[in-house]
């Protein structure tokens, strides 16, 4: 699975950097980094609902650093169907 | 409304939105003997002898902003038509002249050109070394110094006059700083353009172009808030809008590196941030290339991490500098470079409203990258970073203008200079005094550090620390 978390300037100034960090800690502690490929898009064109969050260069989910462990963990079930 | 400094901004203005606008209907071929009139609708003449002059003006302005010409090997170019060939002689004696007795001009003239008819000073311009020492002696100042401003404002005297009293770019010693196109009165030196190129890039839906928009940035615009000209830019068809500022708090730590291992070796690194600066040293101070900085500009770093993330994506610098033109031509990371001028210029020609539209932010870069774009700048990036590390015993000297880094590399050059970082910036109070800015004027200093202080990385570490920067070259 490969996710990208937007950099661009409305994500970064919603917490994208500190939603990246929280990933990949997320990653750190379960082993995944062999099934989730973690990486920075810029703008994913949903500015307004950052922090934008695509899943496989398709789904496009808004998330914020809050959030990002509960999304983890959904994307980390999804890896295991 | 954008209020314009002069006529000559906005004729040039004029010109490059009425170029812009037939690029983006895709209708230029067609329509480029239109713009001429267009421009100058005329029947009146406004500026020049006759409204076919003004049109034949427009006509080479055209030219210029679909590219030039391509045969012309520097990136800007003398327009003939323009040019108004000033006067050739560079000291005149005025109607001020009382006709005196002491004839102070006469004595102090070196080489005996002065001579007194009917009781008035005579200059005799065959004899004239233009030194100066007449005017100076005048106690009613009736010697004119009447230096073409393209030849007085050119810093490396690249400029002369040819048998037609039109002025001539020796390309050899041309640095590409731009101050011609900035000072001739008549805006006789213009940039070339890539507008039709970066249009036609734009117009293709498949594309993937990004925007890298230059610190100096902060001092444009002043009629809009800033964040509207990003909706703008994204309007127009650019995918996103990256800070050049970002490539500063790279350029910043490798620099900053590279600074160390110079002062190991007991040499001096000068900066290399600024495209003129570095043509500089090349043409006039060869000796001193070693100690050019390796470290790649803010433009190419910047270039080179959007490329990092999205490898499919183009890259178009926008600035306030003539010299990112030829600096794009040989560091090939970056597909296209625009100016402030031309950026307004493809706004306006889509008839976009700027305030209309809702403000996006642009925020990723550093307070200290921020402040690159003033002089000053790269020196306290660098030395903040280094005394973070705990780097303290460094001597740093700003050149503020090709004066400035002129004497500064004279020193160098024979061991008299002790710094051991030179900043070099062939502008006068750095990017923000471009020559192609839009507003030039006491407030830009100010406007860089309000713009600097909004960032919300304060160091270069913290606003790159997602980054996966080990994969990125520097140099």
């Amino acid at each position: 699975m490969e996710i990208k978390i937007c950099i661009g300037s409305a994500c970064h100034l919603k917490g994208s950097y500190d939603v990246i960090k929280k990933c990949q800690n997320y990653i750190k502690e379960h082993n995944l980094s062999d099934t989730i490929e973690l990486k920075s898009a810029f703008c994913l064109g949903r500015c307004s609902e950052a922090v934008s969050v695509q899943v496989n260069a398709t789904e496009i989910f808004s998330i914020s650093p809050e959030t990002a462990e509960g999304f983890m963990k959904l994307m980390h079930q999804r890896t295991e169907l | 409304m954008r209020k314009f400094e002069n006529q000559v901004q906005l004729i040039k203005h004029e010109v490059l939105k009425e170029v812009s606008k037939y690029a983006f209907e895709g209708t230029l071929d067609e329509n480029v003997a239109l713009i001429p009139v267009n421009v100058n609708p005329g029947p009146d003449e406004k500026y020049r002898c006759c409204i076919f002059h003004e049109r034949a003006i427009t006509a080479d302005r055209v030219k210029l902003a679909m590219g030039g010409n391509p045969f012309v090997p520097g990136v800007v170019e003398v327009l003939e038509s323009a040019c108004d060939q000033c006067p050739v002689d560079r000291y005149v004696v005025t109607e001020t002249c009382r006709g005196c007795l002491a004839h102070r001009c006469q004595g102090a003239c070196p080489v005996d050109a002065i001579s007194i008819n009917k009781g008035r000073a005579e200059i005799d311009h065959h004899k004239c070394i233009e030194c100066g020492k007449c005017k100076e002696s005048c106690p009613y100042n009736a010697i004119a110094d009447v230096m073409r401003p393209c030849r007085r404002d050119c810093p490396v005297d690249a400029i002369h006059i040819d048998s037609r009293k039109k002025a001539v770019i020796n390309y050899d010693e041309c640095i590409s700083c731009g101050a011609c196109v900035y000072n001739c009165p008549f805006g006789a030196i213009q940039d070339k353009s890539e507008i039709t190129e970066v249009i036609k890039a734009l117009s293709d839906k498949e594309s993937n172009i990004y925007a890298m928009l230059a610190p100096a940035f902060a001092s444009q615009f002043d009629y809009v808030d800033l964040g509207q000209v990003i909706t703008g830019l994204k309007l127009i068809g650019f995918r996103d809008v990256v800070e050049v500022a970002l490539g500063a708090d790279l350029v910043t730590r490798h620099e900053a590196t590279e600074l160390i291992q110079m002062k190991i070796n007991g040499e001096t690194l000068t900066s290399s941030c600024c495209p003129s600066f570095v043509e500089f040293i090349h043409k006039k101070f060869p000796e001193l290339i070693d100690n050019i900085s390796h470290t790649v500009s803010p433009m190419t770093a910047t270039a080179r991490l959007i490329k990092s993330i999205d490898p499919t994506a183009k890259v178009v610098f926008i600035g306030p500098c003539i010299g990112k033109k030829l600096e794009k031509q040989r560091a090939l990371d970056t597909e296209f470079v625009l100016t402030f001028e031309e950026i307004a210029a493809m706004i306006d020609a889509k008839s976009i409203d700027l305030n209309a539209l809702t403000p996006q932010p642009l925020n990723n870069a550093s307070y200290y990258g921020r402040k690159f774009a003033s002089s000053g700048g790269v020196s306290s990036s660098v030395l903040n970073h280094l005394s973070e590390q705990g780097c303290v015993d460094l001597q740093v000297e700003t050149c503020d203008g090709i004066a400035a880094c002129s004497k500064a590399l004279k020193l160098l050059k024979f061991k008299k200079h002790t710094v051991d970082f030179i900043e070099g910036m062939a502008c006068k109070g750095g990017c923000i005094k471009g020559p192609v800015t839009m507003h030039h004027g006491p407030k830009d200093i100010k406007s860089i550090e309000s713009y600097a202080k909004l960032a919300i990385e304060p160091t270069p570490d913290d606003a790159l620390r997602i980054f996966n920067t080990a994969n990125i070259s520097l140099i």
